[in-house]
């Protein structure tokens, strides 16, 4: 099964939320949800503490907590290329995904239904994603978890090794 | 886990050996069938309120709040259950006293199924995922962290009053709290209807006379909330056909409004027969909808023994089989939803789990 997943470095992350704004955009979401969402996040003890900013959305999971948490089975990992997505005619809208997600990424509508990244399903694999395409500085890649791994392998990057849930998700450190 | 579950199975199955023939041979009379019943209701009734000291209070800690609802839940499950077995047997005995028709005998078995699925099932697919959940963001989530006031907010304007599906769209919120508040408030009403007019009286309480005031009072609400769910299940079902073609139907479902329409509608149609069969007094009129239906069939060929017991029966079969529906499909959204919008009032511990998780992950030696 091809796995696509993030790459994200954060020491290029310059928190414009841009990532934000173009994955609205390209899904023509409603004012409230967002499926991309800066977090920052503090580092470290006194006096060498520091912020980290940290794009997060879904992150396809290998081991989604979502689906298993969902009471209708509405969330399912597609086979063809492991994108997690969601079923609205079965959604009920109970927000338990919510909770089980470890980065908040599904996101409650005003129609009552679950919504959240689905890795831009309208654009094919090799295209850059909408938050990538927009991202002035390249801290988001987007791409099959062999393609990021190659980028890893060349970054020297550590992979986030995700723990139970397997986010598909690489963060440089 | 297995061990557990194998447990349970083998003392229901004592449990169901040993009290049914006590109960049907007399030794345990109708009263020991109702008190555990009742008691037991309540005190599953009790367990649910105990989980929202977890929002109210932060004097136990997580854990034993846990351990504590699991003790309420199972002893109040034990109970009923046994209640319910206990109350099997007594009307099989009234059954073959001749002191109840027939079609009796087997109301409290099906109640029983019914429960039994009805509880298993909401068990698994509402409380145990959540647990899990919890119990994977544990060391994230904070009582002092809890938002008592988003809580009761969100109870009230979401659970209540569902005032985002109001501004959403206002048919969808209309047939929703028509059915909703229909079946909360006529399942209430016939609660403490059974209670006041069937079971008070067993234990020396005064029977209510057909005509006094409580009585009419409830015959009233009956109807009336009935009447919610019959309008309500109607205004869902023609919506449903309006927008069967469209990208609205994700908010449609069909086969639990048909499923409930005919639930409500037979229940009046037995409700008519019953009021039929019996010559006109004023207090039937509070029946209104009952009495509607009476006053097309009085007067008529249609026997009262012939048709009532069979629908009765029909009734009763297709009620149990709605409790025990509630799991499986969609419908599992009327407990499931407002228990995730009282979890989503808490965005402080939202916000502190994402936040721990991602530190977590970046720093692990910290």
């Amino acid at each position: 099964m091809t796995k696509v997943g993030f790459y994200f470095d954060k020491n290029r992350c310059i928190k414009c939320h841009a990532c934000e704004v173009a994955c609205k955009g390209w899904n023509n979401i409603e004012i409230g949800p967002r499926w991309r969402t800066v977090v920052k996040v503090g580092s470290g003890t006194y006096p060498n503490v520091r912020n980290i900013n940290v794009s997060l959305a879904c992150m396809h999971c290998g081991d989604p907590p979502c689906s298993s948490a969902c009471p209708l089975n509405a969330i399912t990992k597609e086979v063809q290329d492991g994108r997690v997505v969601v079923d609205q005619a079965k959604c009920i809208g109970c927000g338990f995904c919510l909770w089980a997600c470890p980065f908040n990424a599904p996101q409650i509508g005003k129609d009552g239904k679950m919504s959240k990244c689905h890795f831009c399903k309208d654009r094919p694999l090799g295209l850059p994603r909408a938050c990538e395409e927009i991202c002035p500085t390249q801290a988001i890649r987007s791409g099959t978890m062999e393609e990021l791994n190659e980028l890893v392998r060349q970054d020297s990057a550590k992979r986030l090794m995700g723990g139970e849930t397997e986010p598909s998700l690489i963060i440089v450190k | 886990m297995q061990l557990r579950k194998n447990y349970y199975i083998i003392c229901s199955l004592l449990l169901s050996i040993l009290l049914v023939p006590l109960s049907g041979s007399g030794i345990i009379s109708l009263k020991w069938g109702i008190v555990p019943f009742f008691g037991g209701s309540a005190l599953i009734t009790v367990s649910l309120l105990w989980l929202s000291s977890f929002i109210f209070s932060k004097e136990m800690n997580s854990g034993n709040i846990l351990r504590v609802f699991r003790y309420i839940l199972t002893a109040g499950l034990i109970t009923s259950f046994s209640g319910l077995l206990l109350l099997s047997g007594s009307y099989i005995r009234y059954v073959a006293m001749d002191r109840l028709s027939p079609h009796w005998i087997l109301f409290w078995p099906l109640v029983l199924v019914a429960c039994l699925i009805f509880i298993v099932g909401m068990y698994r697919k509402i409380i145990q995922g959540n647990v899990e959940t919890f119990k994977r963001w544990e060391r994230f989530i904070k009582r002092e962290d809890r938002e008592p006031r988003s809580f009761l907010k969100n109870l009230w304007e979401e659970v209540v009053l569902q005032k985002q599906l109001r501004r959403e769209s206002h048919i969808r919120w209309l047939r929703h709290v028509l059915i909703f508040w229909g079946f909360v408030s006529l399942w209430l009403v016939d609660f403490a209807f059974a209670i006041m007019t069937k079971y008070l009286p067993i234990f020396g309480w005064p029977p209510l006379s057909k005509d006094s005031a409580v009585r009419v009072g409830f015959d009233f609400f009956l109807d009336f909330f009935g009447l919610m769910i019959l309008t309500g299940t109607a205004v869902a079902l023609l919506w449903g056909l309006r927008v069967r073609r469209t990208t609205q139907k994700i908010y449609t479902d069909t086969p639990t409004a048909a499923f409930l329409f005919i639930v409500a509608f037979t229940g009046y149609l037995v409700e008519g027969l019953r009021l039929a069969a019996l010559p006109y007094e004023p207090y039937m009129g509070y029946s209104f909808l009952g009495n509607f239906v009476a006053s097309f069939i009085r007067g008529t060929e249609l026997s009262f023994s012939s048709i009532h017991s069979g629908l009765w029966l029909f009734h009763v079969v297709i009620s149990c089989a709605f409790i025990a529906y509630f799991p499986v499909k969609r419908l599992v959204h009327s407990c499931a939803t407002p228990v995730g919008k009282l979890m989503q009032s808490q965005k402080t511990m939202l916000d502190k789990k994402v936040k721990g998780v991602v530190s977590g992950l970046l720093n692990p030696e910290e």
